[in-house]
């Protein structure tokens, strides 16, 4: 066994979900033209919603514990799914809409989809079946949809935009990003951000045995970050007390610094972190450190997991309006999580006092 | 989140569903379609592609089956999953991190 026989035994699997409810894909007609399924470039890349966007992003609060679903519905099951508050979710988290109900294999084609060549190909065999972006077939004047994982959907993003003999593949294919695997690759990122500085020394603790690589699967990692947030009930008051503390150690300790740079004890400023002659006054040689750490457990614990939760359960739930408000927090969190956890995070937080 | 917000704007039809049923748009179900495949394919057989092609196509009855089968085994269960069966629903997997009891209440309340 070679390379080669290992490339070709990636395949693509091609399923359809069978959509049981109203709903219509007919075009969307405005001065009798059809209106694109996907936005213009020029939608996307504007300036004032990307503003507008941030803005919101600005507004949402970092002190999530209190107010998300996952602790307001006590939501305890793995893999994760709320508990229903009245009869039509009920009925709605009853039917399951994403198992195996609603889904139908149809084949599985020769082609590596992770790769251009095989993605075309693919894309090329749902066209011939669909009959999006071709002319003279039964779905004429209707939208297709194309549900999709992350790297599927971003490598066909890339391409459908690059290239104008795609148009017609834009204009009739709404591109969807599979829901679900933004909540799977939200963990990965939990587990890039903090696995080193928290998340594996508990997990040891409780697996003293186990591998830990990047991440645990993601049944365990989702366990795992449950009881974590359970278990911040009981820590929660100690925690935001210690976070206190430091913090009126930190402001007085910069005070000091301040006179003691005033009356020319000191004569660096850039030596604010690293000086401990003032240290022994608070007892607390390097307090700077001990602040960053505490501002990122908290973010974690009052934001980062709630978040992630409320996301993986708000998918369950099938409310658009809690989805939508799950998405923009995930959002956050990916945008906070850019640079390497301590600094955007820290300030973001810090500001919140 | 502009696509979405382009969608919702424009009342396109993908908008409507997204808005009837968000859970339809998880691909979950994908997942554990090839997860089931995965374990069901003899080892013998993986490497071949017509072979992998026909257990696709019975994926969704050999879920069904081995969900009966199962529920057969657990004596009391298959009792419970000819109900579910009539009522369209299955039994599932799923584990549950704590238990309420009346500790957890207490201190949910002091705390």
């Amino acid at each position: 066994m070679n390379k080669d026989f290992y490339a070709s035994l990636a395949w693509s699997a091609h399923a359809v979900k069978v959509w049981d409810q109203k709903g219509k894909l007919d075009y969307v007609l405005v001065d009798d033209m059809p209106i694109s399924a996907s936005p213009p470039l020029s939608f996307l890349l504007d300036e004032h919603r990307w503003n507008e966007l941030s803005e919101s992003l600005g507004l949402i609060a970092v002190w999530k514990y209190d107010t998300c679903n996952s602790v307001a519905r006590d939501t305890r099951r793995i893999p994760v799914k709320p508990i229903s508050m009245n009869e039509d979710e009920e009925a709605h988290l009853s039917q399951s809409y994403d198992g195996l109900c609603r889904l139908f294999p149809v084949d599985i084609y020769p082609h590596n989809i992770a790769a251009v060549d095989g993605l075309l190909q693919s894309i090329r065999k749902c066209q011939l079946i669909d009959g999006f972006g071709l002319c003279g077939t039964p779905r004429d004047s209707k939208y297709s949809i194309l549900l999709s994982d992350i790297a599927i959907y971003w490598q066909w993003f890339r391409i459908v935009y690059s290239y104008s003999g795609l148009a017609p593949m834009r204009h009739d294919l709404f591109s969807v990003l599979g829901l679900w695997h933004t909540y799977q690759h939200a963990h990965r990122l939990l587990w890039c951000e903090f696995r080193s500085a928290f998340l594996a020394d508990a997990f040891f603790s409780l697996w003293p045995t186990q591998t830990l690589l990047l991440q645990p699967k993601l049944k365990q990692s989702a366990t795992f970050v449950g009881w974590l947030l359970l278990a911040y009930r009981r820590f929660r008051p100690q925690l935001l007390a210690s976070f206190r503390l430091i913090r009126a150690e930190v402001l007085l300790y910069q005070m000091f610094f301040t006179a003691a740079l005033r009356s020319g004890d000191v004569d660096d400023y850039n030596l604010r972190s690293r000086v401990h002659c003032l240290a022994p006054l608070f007892c607390v040689a390097s307090y700077r450190d001990k602040y960053v750490a505490l501002c990122n457990l908290l973010y974690l614990f009052e934001f980062a997991i709630p978040t992630l939760i409320d996301y993986g359960a708000s998918i369950k739930l099938g409310d658009y309006g809690v989805w939508k408000e799950a998405l923009k927090c995930i959002l956050k969190l990916y945008i906070n999580s850019t640079s390497a956890g301590t600094l955007t995070c820290c300030l973001n937080f810090a500001s919140r006092f | 989140m502009h696509h979405v917000d382009y969608w919702e704007s424009h009342n396109l039809p993908v908008f409507n569903l997204f808005s009837q049923n968000v859970t339809f748009f998880s691909e979950e179900s994908g997942e554990i379609a090839i997860s089931i495949l995965a374990q069901s394919l003899p080892t013998n057989h993986s490497g071949d592609l017509k072979d992998t092609q026909r257990y696709c196509h019975i994926t969704a009855l050999m879920w069904s089956c081995s969900k009966w089968k199962e529920a057969k085994l657990r004596g009391h269960e298959a009792k419970l999953f000819e109900t579910d069966l009539k009522l369209g629903q299955k039994t599932k997997k799923h584990r549950i991190l704590r238990k309420t009891n009346l500790y957890s209440l207490l201190a949910a309340v002091l705390l």
